[in-house]
């Protein structure tokens, strides 16, 4: 199990033990963090699972591919920071990443 | 780079950026709707792959839209149950077929939402693959050959398969009624499934088809892309036309193959000043000549009504027994079925 940290859109921090193998929009929706849908189910389809990854971690993240980036540029609100937590993958590489998700939209 | 981002550099060396479309909202209204329109103890569908999927003879691809008609995905699954089918129904967002994407110009992630989906398919082992959903089937025949397998290639349409498998000695119930099927021709795909439907009906005592023309004007199905190619105003003159023409013919009510021609007649029907015909699926009548228990057609009921506080009392044992949130399901209901 790997700590990741979601922060929501109001600032609270949601510190969750998350499943080896899970991606993040697993995880988030496992355990109901705020911000993160997964309308299409986790197939880079959507953008419902956008978040924005702390600074310090988005080097170290594998990056993203060509299909996210494709989706990415059709999400609202996205900034360098942004990712699709669909397209995330939980490793122990992962202990301590910082992530925050966006505030809902209307 | 995909095809999306191949766009003319503008003044200052800035890319523009595709116009954004809420897929999430698109999606979320697909999800929200087949929630409180079915069953709240039974879902008919798979909408989540399993972890370890199991080998099912038949995969039958539902497609995202059916389901906000869940009587008509609910139906075929009685039917097909009811015939001695080994199946896996897949449907729902996450079997999207990617032609929401490709119609705004997405094409790279609709080919990618199809690949997945494909990949889906392929997790059961099937046989066979049964294809419901005119708009997946037209992506398909689009999508780059490198993403198709043996088993998409080689799929049947459902109408076809329950010609072949509904044996005349399962209808043991009388529909006595007399009907005019809404039916598109012109393509080898409409008319085989045309055919097929009115084989199976042949079967169904009692029951009386009247000839009416076929559509010919909207390709393959009443989707809500084609109807917007087509022009709202001029599909709704071209339905007032050819209602009349049923009523004229004799019908009683107007079948629906496709669940998007039942969801637009169903819609559009509302404004007519003669009047509206009962729009019944054809699954459900098969259902009901079968001994199956009728699967209720809410959106025609909610459609009818137009009230969103009603439909929302309605729909609220799903909302409670499915944790639907309040404010989620009522956008859901007004943006389906207020009156304009």
């Amino acid at each position: 199990m790997t700590l990741i940290t979601f922060i929501d859109s109001a600032g609270q921090q949601h510190g969750v033990e998350a499943e080896d193998g899970a991606t993040l929009m697993e995880v988030a929706l496992r355990n109901a963090v705020p911000g993160i849908i997964g309308e299409c189910g986790g197939s880079c389809a959507c953008g419902s699972c956008h978040l924005y990854v702390a600074e310090d971690w988005i080097a170290k993240l594998p990056p993203a591919e060509a299909m996210e980036l494709d989706m990415l540029d059709l999400t609202f609100d996205t900034t360098p920071a942004s990712r699709l937590g669909c397209q995330i993958f939980v490793t122990t590489e992962l202990a301590g990443l910082v992530v925050t998700t966006p505030a809902p939209r209307d | 780079m995909s095809e999306d981002k191949k766009a003319p550099d503008l003044p200052g060396g800035a890319v523009p950026k595709p116009q954004p479309y809420d897929y999430a909202g698109h999606f979320a209204q697909v999800r929200t709707m087949a929630d409180l329109m079915r069953d709240p103890d039974e879902q008919a569908w798979t909408s989540t792959m399993p972890a370890q999927p199991e080998h099912h003879q038949f995969v039958v691809w539902l497609g995202c839209n059916v389901i906000r008609t869940a009587h008509i995905a609910e139906a075929l699954n009685d039917v097909l149950r009811h015939a001695g089918a080994d199946f896996v129904a897949l449907g729902g967002p996450n079997h999207c077929c990617g032609s929401v994407h490709q119609n705004k110009g997405a094409k790279t992630i609709g080919d990618n939402m199809l690949r997945q989906t494909i990949k889906r398919f392929e997790a059961f082992t099937p046989e066979r693959m049964l294809n419901w959903c005119p708009s997946c089937d037209t992506h398909l025949r689009k999508a780059p050959a490198e993403h198709l397998t043996e088993t998409v290639k080689s799929r049947e349409t459902v109408t076809t398969f329950l010609a072949k498998v509904l044996r005349p000695d399962l209808f043991t119930i009388a529909v006595p009624m007399t009907v005019a099927v809404h039916a598109h021709g012109g393509t080898p795909d409409e008319d085989a499934d045309s055919q097929a439907l009115r084989e199976i009906f042949s079967r169904i005592p009692g029951l009386t088809v009247v000839d009416v023309p076929a559509v010919t004007e909207i390709p393959r199905h009443c989707s809500d892309n084609n109807v917007r190619k087509f022009g709202d105003s001029p599909y709704k003159d071209a339905l007032a036309g050819w209602v009349a023409a049923a009523r004229a013919a004799g019908a009683e009510r107007i079948v629906s193959i496709y669940h998007s021609c039942h969801r637009q007649l169903v819609l559009m029907q509302r404004d007519l000043p003669s009047g509206a015909m009962e729009i019944v699926n054809y699954l459900s009548l098969i259902a009901r000549s079968l001994g199956l228990p009728e699967r209720e057609d809410r959106f025609s009921r909610f459609a009818a009504s137009g009230d969103v506080d009603a439909i929302v009392a309605a729909v609220s044992p799903n909302i409670e027994k499915l944790g639907i949130d309040q404010d989620r399901a009522r956008k859901a209901m007004a943006k389906q079925f207020s009156k304009p």
